[in-house]
């Protein structure tokens, strides 16, 4: 098929890749921006190689006049898309392609940009498929999914669709075929109930702390139980990114226009914020509030790890708020390290370091705020005889207090470990 | 030279023997051109007077005692920064604290702005802190609630500021909520412990001298309840109070950490301080952009008072006519009546300025007077008083000079059903307003085709030929409410002028406060008390003996 991608972040990269790697003649628009940030998503840059040399994959910087049978619109806000697309989109030729909207925006969207794009061209049909398409793990969320949520108010347009996702459907068949606003629907409340979730869990490590309970214990307990099941149980110092976030905040939204709305959803924003804030306040007791000149060095930058995504990241909460009570910080992430950088490009207490090890030199206390693999088990003998105060505060509970306590490094995660 | 000596004085007294005692207000508004003899405008502000029992030689002939008793000059000292305050030795300069940044008042050899700038900006900087989540409590948390402790001064200037200026609040990244505790009985401190959060809660300790009872007890409580929550009494005092004083060493002797004391100068009157770092709380709850402009309006009208002749002069006139009701046509109430909700603790906050300011008897020279000075002063939002005392206005038998105060525009935005709505309330109440000084200017017979019996006539008559003032402010916003403020506080001193006093002193409040000390030692006290009058020793034993009584009746219910 002849596709078009329009967006200009990842998700618009790896859907590119991916639909040429099957054999579809693909244009991106708008995409002039392959930044090396972007190509930091594990196999995006070698498939974008591979896929350009093929011949099948092509980048224009602006909409051109082409045969189309699908346009892919993703990482796209809709106030900047649909004033843009209607000029843009005026003299090109989209009689009988179909628009698939991969990350919506509100509830209503497909059915809004379809009547939008049919002002131009009466054939025009919207469908929504809000694939789950997470950074790090882009190219296998997308290549093999565990479900497709085919968003489709026209049967002629579903086959067309189905087609283009036959590829990705193979093994067996996880298209599960609703209407546009069901679609838009199930994403948003899909992304609030996972952040309900790890913001119940927070609670609950909170509760837990003042309980003398381990909270990692209580998480196996009620994960082993299949009603509740393991995922998105893990406690920490709040989730970031833009995706989870905004969602969250667009199901709130629409539930405050509610007269009956008891503010859940806002509730579980506050957690999260609360939960980033969380660490400083440990080192904050810690140091019984005088925190001028101490040296705080933080592990992990990234929202989450294999990402160098910074956006709402906790780790940056907490930079902010050790830096506006005059300490000192030193930061090293595997891959975030230029961008934080960049971001605290002013600040002459701000540094970054060059390795994990790096960081700790002369630091009074570890701070871990990203759960990257390379600090799971790091050498305990190298931190105990870096840090002035032998203490870790742990964001991502990540290491057994036991262990740690033979270190003699004192440690608080987050509702296990010791209570400050 | 005492007022009444004033050549001018008895002038007046004839003037109004002569043109004006059997003149009502009423006829005097006959006349087409009186808004020009009457009524004033500056700045967007109108103030016009021309409900008052005056007449053009009236004006002339205040104007000139306003120059026989050497007004002008003493405008002039005060501005200027002169001791006029001459019981305390010492100048009155809130004119001061709100210069412009770049202005220059020198005293004493000192550029008296620049530290005025220099606190501003701390206090700027304290706000900040606050409302960017950067001042945290002892376990981290970002402070949410700031409690001012303060009284008289350093509670009702701020008290009427934030309220009036709610709609102004600025959305902070960490806003926070302000509260007013002044009472040294602890009820509204018990209160704010039962609804707030001990980690979250700031207190800001204002006191001028730093030794008021009433708020240094407030301060020992709040100090105790947090003590309750955390024990380490120095991350305590340094993390949830600021202080607010002339003695730093006072402040340092609390315990208050040198970074969180503001100051204040003793130049500057408790109830002339809301425009100093007392005013903390109106910054941190509507920003210090709109503190500015709060300063800027009062800046402007001080300007206007500092450089107008007299007979242009409003705070000047709106003086004068107090003198006039007062002293020659014997009214000895003045009520204020904002037709504005939000400006709800105005008359609180003139009943200090103006009393406490001029309930003096005594002049400059130390000389006993015998004319009266300040009237009494209350009022109430308009539209509630007309539900409340209107009546003692209306058919009462005392004479009331009146304050009508009002914003021209509100509620002007209409998008909606219910803004248009509220709109029309707005109209609703100014028609209220200016209805209720016309009834109370011209009076007459609410009795309808002069039915019912001559009895009942008598009740439905009203007399009428009260005097009253209108102000009318743009709309409320912080440069027109500081103009307003300043207004009055100018208005003050022109009347203290005139009656030969000083404003800025106020020592009638001295004689209570000692006597509290011995009546508080012999309370605490187990045996009879006798040592008092018989009144006094009566009521001190009734309590002492009923303390364990009252209070099993109150646990049986």
């Amino acid at each position: 098929m002849r596709v078009a991608v329009i967006g200009d972040g990842m998700k618009s990269l790896v859907t590119a890749g991916l639909m040429a790697s099957v054999g579809n003649q693909v244009i991106v628009f708008n995409s002039t921006n392959t930044d090396c940030e972007l190509l930091m998503e594990p196999g995006l840059a070698n498939l974008l190689t591979e896929q350009h040399s093929s011949g099948r994959l092509n980048y224009l910087s602006e909409i051109v006049e082409c045969e189309l049978d699908i346009i892919i619109i993703t990482d796209v806000s809709p106030i900047e898309s649909y004033a843009q697309f209607k000029m843009e989109l005026k003299n090109s030729v989209i009689n009988g392609a179909t628009f698939v909207i991969l990350t919506p925006s509100f509830i209503g969207e497909s059915e809004q940009l379809e009547l939008e794009i049919n002002e131009i061209s009466n054939s025009a049909k919207v469908c929504c498929v809000p694939l789950l398409i997470r950074e790090g793990k882009a190219i296998s969320d997308f290549s093999r999914p565990d479900r497709i949520i085919l968003g489709c108010d026209d049967a002629q347009v579903l086959t067309k669709v189905r087609e283009l996702f036959y590829p990705f459907n193979r093994v067996t068949d996880v298209i599960k075929v609703v209407k546009t606003r069901e679609a838009e629907f199930s994403c948003f409340a899909g992304n609030a109930m996972l952040a309900t979730r790890l913001s119940f869990m927070n609670e609950m490590a909170n509760l837990a702390e003042r309980s003398h309970v381990d909270i990692d214990i209580v998480r196996e307990c009620i994960g082993s139980d299949p009603r509740i099941g393991r995922d998105y149980l893990y406690p920490g110092c709040g989730y970031g990114g833009k995706a989870l976030a905004e969602n969250v905040e667009r199901v709130a939204r629409e539930l405050r226009l509610r007269s009956d709305d008891l503010g859940l959803l806002d509730v579980v924003t506050k957690i999260n914020d609360r939960q980033k804030d969380l660490l400083f306040r440990k080192i904050w007791s810690f140091f019984a509030t005088e925190l001028k000149g101490k040296t705080i060095a933080i592990w992990g930058g990234s929202f989450k790890p294999d990402s160098s995504n910074i956006d709402r990241a906790p780790a940056i909460v907490l930079i902010d708020a050790l830096l506006a009570q005059s300490a000192n910080v030193v930061v090293y992430d595997p891959s975030a390290n230029e961008k934080i950088k960049h971001h605290y490009s002013n600040n002459q207490r701000f540094r970054i370091a060059p390795s994990a090890y790096a960081a700790l030199e002369s630091a009074d206390v570890l701070a871990i705020c990203t759960e990257w693999r390379e600090f799971w088990s790091p050498d305990f003998d190298k931190i105990a005889e870096s840090l002035n105060y032998k203490a870790i505060f742990d964001g991502r509970n990540l290491y057994s207090p036991d262990l740690l306590r033979k270190y003699q490094i004192r440690y608080f995660g987050i509702g296990k470990g010791e209570v400050i | 030279m005492n007022a009444t000596e004033a050549k001018t004085w008895n002038k007046l007294q004839k003037h109004l023997d002569d043109e004006l005692a059997n003149v009502r207000i009423e006829e005097l508004n006959k006349c087409d051109k009186r808004s020009d003899l009457l009524s004033f405008n500056f700045d967007q502000l109108l103030v016009d007077f021309s409900k008052q029992k005056v007449n053009s030689n009236t004006m002339q002939l205040l104007f000139e005692l306003g120059e026989e008793l050497n007004l002008t000059n003493a405008i002039k000292n005060l501005a200027s920064g002169d001791k006029v305050n001459t019981t305390e030795n010492r100048p009155a300069l809130h004119s001061a604290l709100r210069l412009n940044p770049n202005d220059s008042l020198v005293l004493d050899g000192d550029d008296i702005n620049r530290h005025v700038q220099i606190e501003l900006a701390r206090m700027s900087k304290v706000v900040d802190d606050i409302t960017t989540g950067n001042w945290r409590g002892y376990s981290g948390k970002p402070i949410t609630d700031v409690v001012n402790l303060g009284v008289g001064g350093s509670d009702l200037g701020p008290l009427l500021v934030c309220e009036a200026l709610d709609e102004f609040k600025e959305a902070h990244s960490n806003p926070v909520d302000v509260h007013f505790a002044s009472t040294m009985d602890g009820s509204q401190v018990s209160l704010l412990f039962e609804r707030l959060n001990p980690e979250t809660t700031l207190f800001v300790i204002v006191s001028k001298s730093f030794t008021t009872i009433d708020t240094l007890s407030n301060a020992a409580s709040a100090k105790a309840w947090l003590l309750n929550a955390f024990q380490d009494e120095s991350i305590i005092i340094k993390q949830h109070f600021i202080g607010i004083s002339v003695s730093e060493s006072k402040m340092e002797k609390w315990g208050i950490h040198p970074e969180h004391q503001l100051k204040l100068w003793d130049w500057v009157g408790g109830r002339f301080s809301l425009w100093s770092a007392v005013g903390l709380t109106i910054a941190l709850k509507i920003g210090m952009a709109n503190f500015r402009r709060l300063l800027n309006g009062a800046n402007k009208l001080d300007q206007h008072f500092f450089s107008t002749d007299i007979n242009q002069n409003i705070p000047v006139i709106l003086g004068l006519l107090g003198i006039w009701n007062t002293n020659f046509l014997n009214i000895k109430a003045q009520a204020i009546l904002p037709y504005d909700a939000r400006l709800k603790y105005f008359p609180d906050y003139l009943t200090q300025l103006e009393m406490e300011s001029n309930g003096k008897s005594v002049t400059l020279q130390g000389e006993r007077i015998s004319f009266d000075t300040c009237p009494i002063l209350w009022g109430e939002v308009g539209p509630n008083a007309q539900h409340a005392f209107y009546q003692l206005l209306h058919q009462g038998t005392r004479k009331v000079a009146c304050d009508f105060i009002a914003p021209v525009n509100r509620f002007s935005t209409i998008t909606s059903e219910h803004e248009k709505s509220l709109h029309n309330q707005h109209l609703l109440t100014i028609a209220n307003c200016f209805a209720q000084s016309r009834a109370l200017m011209v009076g007459g017979s609410s009795a309808v085709d002069g039915g019912g019996s001559s009895e009942l006539k008598n009740h439905k008559f009203y007399p009428g030929d009260q005097s009253s003032t209108t102000i009318l402010i743009p709309e409320l916003t912080p440069y027109s409410l500081g103009q307003l403020i300043a207004l009055y506080e100018h208005k003050v001193f022109v009347m203290a002028t005139i009656w030969g006093i000083n404003p800025f002193d106020q020592w009638g409040v001295e004689l209570g406060k000692l006597m509290a000390n011995d009546t508080l030692r012999e309370l605490n006290l187990d045996s009879m008390t006798m040592c008092f009058d018989a009144s006094t020793n009566y009521l001190m034993n009734y309590v002492k003996s009923n303390f364990a009584t009252f209070k099993g009746v109150e646990e049986d219910k």
